[in-house]
């Protein structure tokens, strides 16, 4: 079979042997092919026959591609031939580009920024999507989460349900939960605040992480009453203990508490605050140490606070789906809210977020590259024109034409290699860079970096490149003995206005998503996030445990730290809350009262926000309906509410003067704060689950009848006030030397940063769209220099019959326009074909918007009459004496 | 840049070994590949398009010339030296001799093949 197929294939290859001109030496030459090949198989078989006719085809192969150096072909090594051969074009290909160093430069830059641009972005997508994750048998481990059947959720877990889990799902090999943990850590700079998990003793286990030096957590460690026990982050160890070697046994302070490390971890990137919906934190400074759960009498039935992570090892003969299965067949009676649970694989958790953004900046580097393939064909179609002669002559002199094919492949391929070279080096610089530029949310599971995958990708595009720009000249080269010297403008310009065309409809496919992203980021940036962010500071306070500080310190603390702050200049206005808008973290079950016990999941999670009664005013939140909070009410008062527009919308609208129950509040404080609240008043919305989500439904109570001994300040600076931040922890250590102080950060800052994935998106997409555009229209002048070029002799006969160099110049113009024309409409159709792709990262505007389309025609547009410009006024020049004299 | 001409000493080892071959015998291209490869004893195996490549430019230069077809297979042609092609193969024939001599004088060589 093989060996019919390579005798097909060296005879088709030996019949265009340049062979003299007696045509018949080339039947003999394959019937002599044929008889030795028969005898090669009758002595050596089928790999004989094979050996032979490798060896043949090598050989014509050799001949043909030397033959156009009209050397004795015989005369020399075979190695040699084929190497100076290859040598030859290489150095011919320099000559010629040696010779316009500023095109060749162009060329290159051109090559190089789009080879750059897609080998980083997909070093970025192999790094997030596709590298394992750091854990042993990752494809096994998942996140499990409660779901409802309505569209909310995912939801964090109740401890009540884990047990459940933890006993009742065959599917899982191990299962653990972790949840949030923050104290103050006593340190040589008074008490600082920290940040780690809360893990069950499986956690690792399930992981799969061993710890540095130490042991990790086991069963004893989550007894109630056991002692406590903390695992550090290598980080923290470094950072705050100075890399001590005793480490491991010694006792730290956290929370006031004594705590004996009994184990370092190292640098991974683990799961740790879980968050509504179904959301986990991985940034390092969230996860500086661990502690056991403990394992109190409550933990395994309570079904409240939904504040758990979940994550689960599958058996190895199990799948997701069986997982899932038996999640939604587990229920329990008295459930109150009729969860049921659902697993997301490890790498699903990680990358849904980033996913799209990343496809969308893969999609725009590989679409500038094809424009640059476009530009650079075009190029090297009018290169060809102009080598015709010397082609023809090289053909005359007995090149044939796999010879001349190879010269050109030569000639694009060295052009690709020093683009292609250049830009993976310039893509190395940038992996490098680019992890460093963004904020720690974004899931670097594996730093990226330019891994074997990206080689090969980087070669195959290189490849590619070098086709697609020799293809069409190869194919003309056909036509070199048949055609006369010289210009056949009809056929050339008609590939070239083709290539154009295609680079003026990628530049807008590419123009208007990147439009689109851009107003969609401006949109989220001037969307009213129903709080005030400008010269908003907010800084984390503590003051202890609840042990440590009743219920009277804490109000007095409260009290007096917001009188001294408002009272010092360049202070605007002051307030505390539990957390501050863009973080609001605290879900909760509660319960309306008269509201429909036969559909208990209504009263699902609520957004619980904890504030100050001058919290509305001094951020701004404007009160719709009803009241706000008053000083007086305290813990001795009747318990008030207010709730957000998008409660009451979720309850009928009339809300005011309703009541619900708050159970976990009394859990945790006991008597002393209300269990029973009475709604006073509906605020508009604030938008804590970020400015592009809408609004969650949400309930305030007051820090006067729930004081929290941890709260974040919130300040809002006078415009002039710019040393504000620097001032702000002392005045807050002159009210209590103690307390715990955060970072001082400004919510604008915070902000920014959950827009940085949409930033980086429309910033990188708008870049590329640029150079997309700047090369079509490059190409669109390129376009017209060739065509009023050939028509110079045209244009004269015109001029010379009384045409008008304004009629000469507008014909140009229109046909310039017409060119792009084609393009723009190739473009717009294309937009909206991909345009779904794109309509859930947009925000306020359709991915077929028709103004940005319009806008961006407009713009290409008036760059296709920019392009036209100069070659229309050459155009309009010509001197008909000298253009007819010419030809 | 026109192909030098294969006429011109010194042959290259595929000329060299086709005209030896026609030398007292004329010979289609298979037989050609065979002759060489039995009177070198396999030290010289030309493929087809070598061989053909060769034998379109020794046309072209005169020192071959075509012959009828054969009768058993009609569509090869034989070839057969020329006048020209003989006296240049004997000049390189003449060249090899001297360079060997020069070798032998050296004691390079065996004598037993120096003199065969």
């Amino acid at each position: 079979m093989i060996n019919r197929w390579l005798r097909h294939l060296v005879f088709s290859v030996a019949r265009r042997l340049p062979l003299s001109r007696r045509a018949y030496l080339g039947d003999d030459l394959t019937a002599t092919i044929g008889a030795l090949a028969d005898d090669a198989r009758a002595a050596g078989g089928a790999p004989g026959e094979r050996a032979y006719l490798c060896r043949e085809l090598i050989e014509v192969l050799r001949n043909a591609w030397v033959a156009g150096h009209g050397r004795d072909v015989a005369r020399e090594p075979p190695a040699r031939r084929l190497l100076d051969a290859c040598r030859d074009d290489v150095r011919a290909s320099l000559r010629q580009w040696r010779r316009r160093p500023a095109a060749a430069a162009g060329v290159v830059g051109t090559l190089a920024m789009a080879v750059a641009a897609v080998v980083t972005t997909f070093g970025l997508l192999t790094a997030v999507l596709w590298r394992p994750l750091p854990f042993p048998h990752e494809e096994r481990l998942v996140f499990v989460w409660e779901s409802a059947s309505d569209e909310r959720g995912p939801f964090r877990v109740t401890s009540g349900r884990f047990s459940d889990w933890e006993r009742g799902i065959g599917a899982f090999e191990r299962v653990a939960a972790f949840g949030a943990a923050g104290f103050s850590l006593d340190s040589r700079d008074g008490a600082v605040p920290v940040r780690g998990v809360r893990v069950t003793a499986s956690y690792f286990g399930t992981l799969g992480v061993r710890p540095l030096v130490g042991r990790v957590f086991d069963e004893r460690d989550e007894a109630p009453g056991a002692r406590r026990v903390v695992l550090l982050s290598r980080a923290m160890w470094q950072g705050r203990f100075g890399g001590a070697p005793d480490i491991v046994g010694r006792d730290v302070r956290l929370g006031g508490e004594p705590y004996t490390v009994v184990g370092i971890m190292p640098d991974l990137v683990t799961p740790g605050w879980p968050s509504n919906p179904a959301r986990v934190a991985v940034e390092a400074e969230l996860r500086e140490f661990w502690i056991p759960i403990a394992r109190t009498p409550d933990f395994a039935v309570s079904t409240r606070a939904h504040v758990l992570g979940v994550v689960a090892r599958l058996r190895p003969d199990t799948t997701a789906a069986q997982a899932n299965a038996e999640l939604s067949s587990l229920t329990r009676a008295g459930d109150e809210d009729r969860h049921h649970g659902v697993t997301l694989s490890f790498r699903e958790q990680f990358v849904r977020d980033v996913r799209a953004p990343l496809l969308v900046l893969f999609a725009a580097s590989l679409a500038v590259l094809l424009v640059a393939c476009a530009n650079l064909a075009a190029l090297q179609v009018s290169r060809f024109e102009q080598r015709r002669s010397e082609l023809a002559t090289r053909a005359a002199l007995g090149a044939g034409r796999v010879r001349l094919a190879g010269l050109l492949f030569v000639d694009a391929g060295l052009l690709s290699v020093a683009g292609g070279v250049a830009g993976v080096w310039l893509s190395s610089l940038a992996l490098a860079w680019i992890p460093t530029r963004l904020p720690a949310s974004v899931p670097f599971l594996t730093a990226p970096a330019l891994d074997l995958r990206a080689a090969v990708f980087a070669f195959l595009a290189g490849l590619a490149v070098t086709v697609a720009i020799s293809a069409w000249p190869a194919l003309r080269l056909r036509t070199l003995s048949a055609a006369p010297r010289g210009v056949s403008l009809p056929a050339r310009a008609r590939v070239y206005r083709g290539l154009v065309a295609i680079q003026v409809a990628i530049g807008v496919a590419l123009a208007v998503p990147a439009a689109l992203l851009g107003e969609s980021l401006s949109a989220l940036r001037t969307r009213d996030p129903g709080f005030t962010v400008e010269g908003v500071l907010v800084v984390d306070v503590s003051i202890g445990s609840h042990a440590a500080a009743p219920l009277g310190r804490t109000a007095r603390f409260e009290r007096d730290v917001t009188d001294t702050i408002s009272a010092a200049p360049g202070v605007a206005g002051v307030t505390l809350a539990y957390d501050h808008p863009l973080e609001s973290n605290w879900t909760q079950v509660i319960a309306m009262q008269g509201e429909v016990p036969a559909d208990p999941e209504l009263e699902g999670d609520v957004h619980l926000r904890i504030v100050s009664p001058g919290y509305f005013e001094a951020l701004g939140v404007r009160v719709l309906d009803g009241r706000s909070f008053e000083e007086r009410e305290g813990g001795d008062a009747p318990g008030v509410a207010l709730v957000n527009e998008a409660f009451a919308a979720a309850h009928g609208g009339r809300v005011l003067g309703r009541r619900f129950r708050d159970t976990a509040a009394v859990t945790a404080w006991g008597p002393a704060v209300p269990g029973e609240y009475e709604i006073v008043g509906v605020v508009a919305n604030e938008r804590f689950r970020g400015v592009d989500l809408p609004s969650a439904p949400a309930v305030y109570l007051s820090t006067r009848q729930f004081p929290q001994t941890s709260a974040t300040l919130l300040v809002r600076a006078a415009n002039d006030a710019t040393d504000l931040p620097s001032r702000i922890r002392g005045l807050i250590r002159g009210v209590d030397p103690a307390a715990t102080i955060g970072q001082v950060r400004s919510l604008s800052d915070i902000l920014s940063e959950q827009l940085v994935s949409r930033r980086v998106t429309s910033g990188v997409t708008s870049v590329f769209a640029v150079a997309a555009v700047g090369l079509a229209l490059l190409g669109l002048y390129g376009l017209m220099a060739v065509i009023v070029a050939g028509r110079t002799r045209d244009v004269g006969v015109r001029l010379a019959l009384g045409a008008s160099p304004a009629t000469i110049a507008r014909t140009i113009v229109v046909e310039s326009v017409g060119a792009a024309m084609v393009g723009i409409v190739a473009g717009i159709a294309l937009t909206a074909v991909l345009g779904g792709f794109l309509e859930h990262l947009l925000v306020d505007v359709s991915a077929r918007d028709p103004w940005t389309v319009m806008v961006v025609a407009g713009t290409v547009l008036a760059g296709a009459l920019l392009a036209a410009a100069g070659p229309a006024r050459r155009a309009a020049r010509v001197d008909p004496a000298v253009a007819l004299r010419s030809e | 840049m026109p192909a030098p001409p294969i006429d011109q000493l010194p042959l290259s080892v595929p000329a060299f070994q086709i005209l030896l071959s026609l030398v007292g015998q004329d010979l289609h291209g298979y037989a050609i590949v065979k002759d060489i490869e039995t009177r070198t004893e396999g030290e010289v195996r030309l493929t087809a398009s070598t061989l053909y490549g060769a034998i379109a430019r020794m046309l072209d230069a005169g020192l071959l010339e075509e012959r009828d077809a054969d009768s058993e297979s009609p569509r090869r042609r034989t070839y057969r030296l020329t006048r020209a092609g003989r006296r240049l193969l004997e000049r390189e024939a003449e060249r090899l001799a001297r360079a060997a001599e020069w070798a032998a004088a050296k004691r390079l060589l065996p004598q037993a093949r120096g003199s065969r």
